[in-house]
């Protein structure tokens, strides 16, 4: 395989609370690469350091350990941070509001990153900003507006266009449709799509809804307590996942359908995700698993690949591929008994 | 390119709202700009415009009454209360402006300072602030003064030093909040240094707060420069200031009550309409407040 655009290699992000007593490791060993025009989801619960790892792709927190390499080139290292915005990494927040100065046009926010990057002069920046805005599908009238007095969708078009302007190869997207109605997501995600063909982005996008995430991603991955839980292709995730978690998480997904046609098999996870301060010990999902057995306190799960390029951490994923039942039917032991 | 295209809609192109517009409608605004602008107008021309010389004496007329000629009557030495009002005028406001303008000049970057560096930095600045916001003003003013000799430059520098740790103080506050707002994030990203995103971001977010309260603190700049003359710190003789004549003027309550009223009044209206002018400016700065 050709070298990957971006590759993350046994990153951890460690942060210190408590006022620096204790530390909390966010990210905790995550790798993973993303070719050159795809699109990779990260999914999982709030708090499990999704959010984290965007920012750390962007240089905007420092790595405590492992490296960022973009096209084989190391940018990113505990020990020199990278430089944000320059290498081809942009962000679309979560929240369009708060990501756009409200003291700010819309124009003046637009020309920002080409200002910082001393890209053009004062008109051809205007330009390029301009052209943007027509690419996202945003009237140019707009842009002698303020922010307060666009819509979320406008607001999140407008976001796009500002990442884009510095024609970066990678885009974020850190819950980027969170915020919006579900039908100005769609459009969002659309225009992701439309971008990518255009200027041949590559895409990391950062969600819980799983159906963001399967109609974008080529591939995903799970992400939970801080590390990567399973990884692969979205329709082999969908169909033969290989971790009780990404099961769970599929069976959350809510159905549009009556109860009496609804699948039988809802596994509906109990307690809350750990504390990240005090991991459990061995596999960290062992305490809300419903399949969990003394083995799993005892050893981390290795990171084994199921098939080409589908990867698990879990001790039964071989027979949670095949299907095995994860209500604890089958076995004495349940939540209780492994705690 | 295939761009679902669900916006924006038409603009409203019959109404256009502007800030002038607005201001002209605002009787608070008017009548406090109207009345600083008068009287800056004559605080500059009072040397070509005074009816009478403001500081020299004339003992046929001492603590005249209101009468023709002497609309306001005249002081203890017999000077005009109307030349001297226009002649304090000038004086009065310079140290009003020039004490608060010092102390944003001091204040505002050390509060931005502190609010975005955080750590030790922010404990340092703060209890420096904390320490000098625990003096009483004008003591520490009367103190200055009294070291540094009496004049009024080391009094309104003792004030503008004084006021500093107020906005300081302020804009610390909002900056601590707009430093962790998604557009600071943003603009990082996008390689901005630590400089721009103070001054581009930062600063016009942290900075509302610290324009009311300027208006507010020229109000007491004013006060307090009279404080200071009345006491004597402030204008020296023959040299004057509305705090001067109300210190010339207690001394002959009882002789002559009216001689308070010129100058308290113009005290008076002059701080009413700072703090129009700061409330003003605030709206008309947010983008956000209705301005229609």
């Amino acid at each position: 395989m050709s070298t990957p655009l971006l590759s993350v290699k046994d990153m951890r992000i460690t942060f210190h609370v408590n006022g620096g007593r204790d530390q909390l490791h966010a990210v905790d060993g995550v790798s993973f690469d993303l070719a050159s025009g795809e699109s990779l989801g990260i999914i999982g619960e709030s708090g499990s350091g999704k959010s984290t790892i965007a920012r750390a792709v962007l240089s905007l927190l420092r790595i405590t350990r492992g490296e960022i390499t973009m096209e084989g080139k190391t940018i990113v290292t505990p020990q020199s941070p990278g430089k944000p915005g320059n290498y081809g990494v942009q962000i679309i927040f979560q929240d369009p509001h708060a990501a756009l100065n409200p003291r700010s046009k819309i124009i003046r926010s637009l020309v920002e990153p080409l200002e910082i990057q001393g890209k053009g002069n004062a008109s051809s920046r205007r330009d390029m900003a301009l052209e943007m805005l027509a690419k996202v599908g945003i009237n140019r009238a707009l842009a002698d507006r303020y922010p307060h007095e666009l819509s979320g969708g406008q607001k999140q078009r407008i976001n796009i266009a500002r990442a884009l302007l510095l024609r970066p190869k990678i885009l974020v997207a850190d819950e980027a449709t969170a915020a919006l109605d579900v039908s100005i997501q769609a459009d969002i995600l659309n225009l992701y799509k439309d971008l990518q063909d255009e200027f041949g982005l590559s895409f990391i996008v950062i969600t819980h809804d799983l159906a963001v995430a399967s109609y974008v991603s080529d591939r995903i991955a799970v992400m939970y307590l801080g590390r990567f839980v399973e990884l692969g292709p979205s329709a082999t995730l969908a169909t033969k996942s290989a971790h009780p978690y990404t099961r769970a998480l599929m069976s959350a997904e809510p159905e549009a359908l009556p109860r009496r046609l609804q699948k039988q098999d809802r596994l509906v996870l109990r307690g809350e995700i750990p504390s990240p301060v005090t991991p459990p010990s061995g596999c960290r999902f062992r305490t809300r698993c419903p399949i969990a057995t003394d083995l799993c306190a005892a050893e981390a799960p290795p990171w084994r690949e199921m098939s080409p390029g589908h990867y698990s951490a879990c001790h039964f994923a071989e027979e949670v591929m095949a299907g095995k039942p994860l209500d604890g039917s089958d076995k004495p032991q349940n939540l209780e008994s492994v705690k | 390119m295939s761009v679902l295209t669900n916006e924006p809609p038409a603009v409203k192109k019959d109404r256009v709202p502007t800030k002038f517009g607005w201001l002209i409608r605002q009787p608070k605004a008017v009548l406090s700009v109207t009345f600083l602008t008068v009287l800056i107008v004559i605080a500059i021309l009072a040397p070509w415009i005074m009816p009478y010389d403001p500081i020299a004496p004339n003992f046929g007329a001492l603590l005249q009454p209101p009468m023709p000629g002497h609309w306001l009557g005249t002081d203890d030495l017999g000077r005009d209360v109307v030349s001297r009002l226009m002649a304090g005028a000038g004086p009065s406001l310079l140290s009003a402006f020039a004490s608060v303008g010092l102390a944003v000049v001091l204040g505002v970057p050390f509060g931005l300072l502190a609010g975005f560096m955080g750590g030790w930095t922010d404990t340092i600045i703060s209890r420096v602030l904390d320490a000098m916001l625990s003096f009483p003003t004008i003591l520490f003013a009367v103190g200055i003064a009294g070291i540094l000799g009496p004049s009024m430059t080391t009094g309104l520098v003792a004030l503008g030093v004084l006021f500093a740790p107020q906005f300081a103080r302020l804009v610390r506050a909002r900056t601590l909040v707009v430093r962790r707002e998604l557009f600071v994030d943003a603009s990082r990203a996008f390689g901005a240094s630590n400089l721009r995103i103070i001054m581009r971001h930062i600063l016009p977010n942290a900075i509302q707060s610290a324009i009311v309260h300027a208006g507010l603190l020229l109000a007491i700049a004013l006060l307090a420069e009279s404080s200071l003359s009345f006491l004597g710190f402030g204008v020296q003789p023959p040299g004057t200031s509305w705090g001067a004549m109300l210190a010339r003027a207690y001394a002959y309550m009882e002789v002559n009550p009216f001689l308070m009223f010129p100058p308290g009044i113009a005290i008076l209206l002059t701080a009413l309409s700072f703090n129009g002018l700061g409330e003003t400016l605030r709206v008309l700065l947010d983008p956000q407040s209705p301005k229609a």
